[in-house]
């Protein structure tokens, strides 16, 4: 894990070009076996570069390595009292995206995100537990975004994230302990919005 | 001698350290795993039960092991107990145990343990039957205890376990899934969705006085 680490972070290190970081509105779908779900509000921060060569215009890729905390809340009814369960998702994620200049200020895109999962931890109350080896340690995402005055030093970014694979694949029982087939689900949703500050322009840029 | 083989089994099955990682689908409970982490969990009546990593005595001693094993090759019986508490609920804090009964087992030393993988008891009032309380080695009471009409318990994974660098003993992974119904002066307690994990060290299947020493 250390090693994909490494190999997610250096390269968007060294070439960074923007400085991204925003709010995330995050939860989860497919999960059937969890009695309702809320979402929950968590940050996100990253770098990222642009490989934007003349030949390509209007469109270039952007590459990005950022680090998002993701999960959703739930809640069980004991009796009267319902007790609050936050689960917390901790990934280091590598996204490459294909964006295109509809105007000198906007700028969609579509890309794929390949998350490591560094933590997942449970809060429950004032206790904090960590989950090791249930969740999958990669996440394989789908995104779609715009970013608003592109060619501003500061611009917004708004974006939509989804996971393409459910996250957890786990063993169910029933009642007495029979098993009852595997289970999958928690795929991630999130909606991010971000400023991008522009730390510098390739000599080709314009 | 009961309250002897007991005293035994707390020194033999006792100071391993519990790994607790939620299940993901009941977060109130330990999820099942097949590793030697020294925990089991349930849902009682709707709240969570965890077995405990130490509980004293009103009369003395304490258990520093939650998973107990002993077997009687004289009787073919072998008495597999859990001690726990409720860990939510308004009975919150209480300690409640688990104790199931099998028989024609032919446990004549502690390998044969081995003969327990992949093998499902279903309570029958015969051979297999399991009642629920609060165990006390040092002041039994068996009064107090309830008997249990429906349930099962299943070793899903008993597995070898050689020693380490680390200075582990070798011994034996149990790990399985038990439910249970137990009904008494109509008052009905159900107990599902129980698992445990553990590990016992070679010799931590109390075997009787005779044959011990």
């Amino acid at each position: 894990m250390k090693a994909l680490l490494l190999v997610l972070l250096l390269p968007t290190s060294l070439l960074a070009q923007h400085l991204r970081g925003g709010l995330m509105y995050t939860d989860v779908y497919n999960v059937p076996f969890v009695d309702g779900h809320l979402p929950k509000l968590r940050y996100t921060l990253g770098l990222s570069f642009d490989i934007d060569l003349p030949v390509w215009d209007p469109y270039f890729l952007r590459a990005e390595t950022r680090y998002a905390e993701k999960g959703y809340r739930t809640q069980v009814n004991e009796g009267s009292v319902q007790r609050d369960f936050q689960l917390e998702f901790y990934y280091i994620y590598q996204t490459f995206a294909a964006a295109y200049k509809l105007t000198p200020k906007v700028t969609p895109y579509l890309g794929l995100e390949f998350g490591a999962l560094v933590r997942t931890q449970l809060k429950s109350g004032n206790r904090y537990i960590n989950i090791k080896g249930t969740y999958h340690p990669v996440d394989l995402g789908f995104l779609a975004g715009v970013q608003f005055f592109s060619n501003s030093p500061v611009s917004l970014d708004i974006r939509a994230a989804t996971s393409v694979i459910p996250n957890l694949t786990y063993e169910s029982f029933d009642d007495f302990g029979n098993p009852r087939g595997r289970i999958r689900g928690v795929n991630h949703l999130t909606l991010e919005v971000a400023a991008m500050i522009r730390m510098f322009k390739l000599r080709y840029q314009q | 001698m009961k309250i002897f083989y007991l005293s035994i089994s707390l020194l033999l099955l006792g100071g391993c350290n519990e790994v607790y990682i939620p299940d993901p689908v009941e977060l109130r409970i330990a999820k099942y795993s097949e590793e030697g982490h020294q925990v089991g969990g349930a849902i009682v009546n709707g709240d969570s039960w965890k077995t405990i990593s130490s509980r004293c005595y009103l009369f003395g001693g304490c258990d520093a092991s939650s998973m107990h094993i002993q077997a009687f090759p004289d009787t073919d019986s072998l008495v597999v107990s859990f001690l726990g508490s409720m860990q939510d609920g308004v009975r919150e804090g209480d300690d409640l145990d688990f104790q199931f009964i099998l028989k024609g087992l032919s446990i004549q030393d502690f390998h044969d343990m081995r003969q327990l993988n992949g093998q499902k008891y279903i309570l029958n009032d015969q051979d297999v039957w399991a009642q629920i309380g609060r165990f006390d080695p040092y002041y039994e009471d068996s009064s107090a205890l309830t008997p249990c009409n429906r349930g099962q318990i299943l070793f899903r994974k008993v597995k070898h376990r050689v020693s380490d660098n680390q200075g582990s003993y070798p011994g034996y992974i149990l790990a399985g899934t038990f439910g249970l119904e137990c009904e008494q002066n109509g008052s009905l307690t159900t107990i599902y969705q129980g698992r445990f994990d553990f590990f016992i060290e070679n010799g931590g299947v109390i075997f009787p006085y005779d044959t011990l020493f």
